[in-house]
């Protein structure tokens, strides 16, 4: 276990590396941030001095050289706009982007796992027939229309639920939703389809065949056996819902770190979105961990020796 | 009974609890909605302004972007207050300043003002926030303010000489965007927490601050000129233009900045709310490159393409009303030096095919120009630049129009790539001085066009301290500027505010600066 962990933690900073090599490339493919930054007015001298400044004048190996030392001392540069370090901006609003995931991904298992269950259990009947389409729908519907008709409907015209913030739990709610309706489709149409999966397994026939109660073989048989795929995907769905929140968060004005992104993007601000997607990636990565660690305690056939 | 009808039932049973659990969570979560939202408001005097981004800082000295001094600077005062009006700058923390030679100006600040920790407004204050934006080492970008200033000296408690290293006739002016700190706070609290919780001379101060989510602020009831009408303001970052809208029609904000035209239109339709649309500051023209060689070197082409191009029909049918037409000059009317006998060149196709003519272009030799323009940074920029190309096109101009992305766009632009046009936009402090420094003059960073008449105008318009001599002087300039026509003159932007009917007292400023005085709020 411990050599596995090892291996895994590994393996695990050498694609923190490669992340943030490309972030690096990316965002130099962007332009010279320097104009931004100056007013009109600004004589070329000034404008080359902030650039000095900034070390946007040397060649491009070198500032990657300079950037790749720094990082693994933990820095990962000053953000031009906020003129204050990175990591701790993007840090500052970790949790709130963490708080939003959770409410997400709670929305999408409280929508997706029944959803999915029945659906198995009712194979090909109506309500299945209803639930597929309406995963479908979900997982087709673009966040940011989706976002805004919520916005409109429980905002404005219901008055239900604020239109954006994150004040109270009620400003959870309508982000929340945006967030987990997307990645629940998918989610449900996984959980009905590895379900009826296993429910057509001989261990089935030979739990009902020795007269078990029905919702004993489908609570204690059929759904622990399908939670495995099931976690494989809600640890997959999660690196999605870090994602989606770059969407969500620039339209319910959430104070996350993806919304940060999002506008240092639009400034041009190439250390804060270094430092964002090496934050995002990081999380993803330990999510991924959790996820393969988990299978030990849902499944006692894994062991990892 | 068979296996397949139990785990039916079991089923049936599970959609019927979650069914009922669903339908639970819902009018839970609705009435806990409703209580919330019908909280009244009591006799309180309190707004809510949503602007699309949340301030970096609010140190009025680390910023020259107006959303985060329209909160800092209602914290902080600067010595003067540029009255958009009159167009007169008028006394603020400064109740006097003349200039006593023409490089010092001598600045007598109103006595027994308070910051909000105690400490009292005198000329020190004044020469340590003077000289805390100047230290290079600060960076602040209120720096170029300050650059023109070669020394600061008190004179006694409440009296201060600001010299200059040339004489500097825009110095009221840029007294107006210079805020006034307190230096004993600074000096004990560092940088770092003035930044974040600053205090100031202002009518209001600050309660909190959440970052990205809203910035609070409340009267100061020892605020030294009128009482602030309101109790209590607050600032909301929502950075999505749909989404801010949404917080207006829902009663969340009272005040939207960034209004886009589309949605003005349908703001316009809500009962409680009313549309106030103002002029900006944002030049928009077409500029020539007349440091390459081209045909525009003829001073008649330049002029035909001004009258080919029909700047009312852009304003109405484009913009929809939402802009103002340039009158033949690079400035508008909001700039001190603006000439209000220049008027805009008239849309003349004939006069222009006359002048093509004249300069040696016709159906046969006909003149071809690229035009440049971006796209996704002004209102409807993509597609003002393909009306423009179609009108030169009606007088016989074959025109290469290649949109560019925002980006590419400004790199091309520093480099001074454009042959031979592009369309773009420009807007500085209002006044003539900063405007052609930064866009006319020769060789200045925006700067394509070179004439040694208007370099000498504009160096003495800048070092000519009598406002009405230095008016006289720009005056000058502009009508230079038209008859030689380095640009194609359009249309000033508009900048779009929605505003809560409830709201009164309140009107926008060209320079998108929100002011708090006055507003009160009814019902």
């Amino acid at each position: 276990m411990a050599r596995y962990l090892a291996a895994r933690l590994g393996h695990g900073v050498l694609v923190t590396l490669a992340v943030l090599s490309v972030a690096f490339v990316l965002l130099h493919l962007a332009g010279d941030p320097t104009y931004l930054l100056v007013p009109v007015g600004a004589s070329p001298e000034e404008i080359q001095n902030i650039r000095h400044q900034l070390g946007l004048d040397q060649p491009l190996w070198r500032q990657y050289v300079n950037y790749m030392k720094r990082a693994l001392r933990g820095d990962l540069g000053t953000s031009l706009r906020y003129n204050q370090p990175v990591l701790g901006l993007v840090l500052e609003r970790f949790p709130a982007t963490m708080k939003l995931t959770a409410v997400a991904l709670a929305v999408m298992l409280i929508v997706a796992v029944p959803l999915g269950v029945v659906s198995a259990v009712k194979r090909n009947g109506a309500f299945d027939q209803i639930a597929t389409g309406l995963a479908l729908l979900g997982q087709s519907m673009p966040t940011f229309w989706f976002g805004i008709v919520l916005i409109l409907v429980f905002g404005v015209s219901l008055r239900w639920f604020p239109t954006s913030g994150s004040e109270g739990w009620r400003a959870l709610v309508l982000p929340g939703v945006t967030l987990g309706g997307y990645t629940a489709g998918l989610t449900t149409r996984m959980v009905r389809s590895c379900l009826i999966e296993v429910l057509g397994q001989d261990y089935i026939r030979t739990a009902r065949a020795k007269g078990l109660a029905e919702r004993m073989v489908l609570y204690k048989h059929a759904l622990r056996n399908a939670a495995l795929p099931v976690v494989t995907i809600v640890g997959y769905q999660l690196s999605t819902l870090i994602g989606g929140a770059l969407v969500t968060e620039q339209i319910f004005g959430y104070p996350g770190m993806a919304r940060l992104a999002v506008q240092a993007i639009n400034n041009r601000d190439f250390p804060v979105v270094q430092a964002f997607v090496v934050v995002a990636a990081v999380t993803v990565l330990v999510i991924n961990l959790v996820v393969d660690l988990m299978y030990v305690l849902l499944d006692p056939r894994i062991t990892y020796e | 009974m068979n296996t397949r009808d139990t785990a039916r039932k079991a089923a049936t049973k599970a959609v019927k609890v979650l069914a009922m659990m669903v339908a639970a969570l819902l009018a839970a979560l609705a009435v806990a909605g409703c209580g919330g939202s019908s909280v009244s408001k009591g006799p309180r005097q309190e707004i809510v302004i949503a602007q699309g981004t949340d301030p970096q800082t609010l140190d009025p000295h680390l910023t020259t972007v107006q959303q985060a001094l329209n909160i800092s600077g209602a914290i902080c005062e600067p010595l003067t207050y540029l009255n958009y009006e009159s167009g007169e700058i008028e006394p603020l923390l400064a109740e006097s300043w003349k200039a006593i030679t023409d490089t010092t100006w001598q600045v007598k600040l109103r006595e027994g003002v308070k910051f909000t920790n105690g400490e009292e407004l005198t000329a020190d204050a004044v020469k340590f926030s003077l000289e805390r934006i100047a230290n290079p080492e600060f960076k602040s970008p209120a720096a170029i303010y300050t650059r023109p200033i070669k020394s600061v000296d008190v004179v006694d408690k409440y009296t201060v000489n600001i010299t200059t290293k040339e004489p500097l006739g825009v110095m009221p002016l840029y007294m107006t965007r210079v805020y006034i700190v307190p230096p004993k706070y600074i000096q004990e609290k560092g940088d770092e927490n003035f930044s974040k919780a600053p205090v100031g001379t202002g009518p209001f101060k600050l309660v909190e601050w959440q970052k990205d989510e809203k910035v609070v602020l409340e009267a100061n009831p020892e605020y030294w000129g009128d009482k602030p009408t309101l109790d209590r303001v607050t600032f909301r970052a929502i950075p999505e233009t749909s989404t801010r809208m949404a917080a207006l029609k829902a009663g969340e904000a009272d005040i939207v900045t960034q209004v886009s035209t589309d949605e003005a239109e349908s703001l316009s339709k809500d009962e409680n709310i009313k549309i106030l649309p103002v002029p900006g500051l944002r030049v928009m023209f077409v500029q020539f490159n007349l440091t390459q060689d081209n045909a525009l070197k003829d001073r008649r082409v330049r002029q035909a393409l001004n009258y080919a191009v029909d700047k009312d029909a852009i304003v109405n049918d484009i913009l929809r009303g939402y802009a103002r037409k340039c009158e033949g000059q690079p400035l508008t009317k909001e700039y001190f030096g603006f000439n209000e006998e220049i008027k805009a060149y008239p849309y003349d196709p004939e006069k222009a095919k006359s002048l093509l003519a004249e300069a040696g272009y016709g159906p046969d030799n006909p003149l071809a120009l690229t035009l440049y323009a971006p796209q996704g940074r002004y209102n409807q920029d993509k597609e003002v630049a393909q009306v423009i190309a179609g009108q030169l096109e009606a007088v016989g101009v074959k025109v290469d129009l290649q949109v560019l992305d925002w980006g590419l766009f400004l790199n091309r632009l520093v480099a001074k790539d454009f042959n031979p046009m592009a369309f773009w936009g420009a807007a500085t402090e209002p006044d003539a001085d900063l405007w052609l420094s930064g866009m006319v003059y020769s060789g200045a960073a925006y700067s394509m066009y070179s004439n040694p008449a208007v370099d000498e105008l504009i160096l003495k318009g800048s070092k000519t301290v009598d406002q009405a001599e230095r008016a006289k002087i720009y005056g000058e300039v502009m009508r230079i500027l038209h008859d030689d026509a380095p640009y194609i003159y359009l249309y000033q932007q508009v900048d779009i505010y929605g505003v809560n009917k409830r709201v009164e007292g309140w009107s926008p400023r060209p320079d998108e600066q929100i002011d708090l005085k006055g507003i009160t709020v009814k019902g």
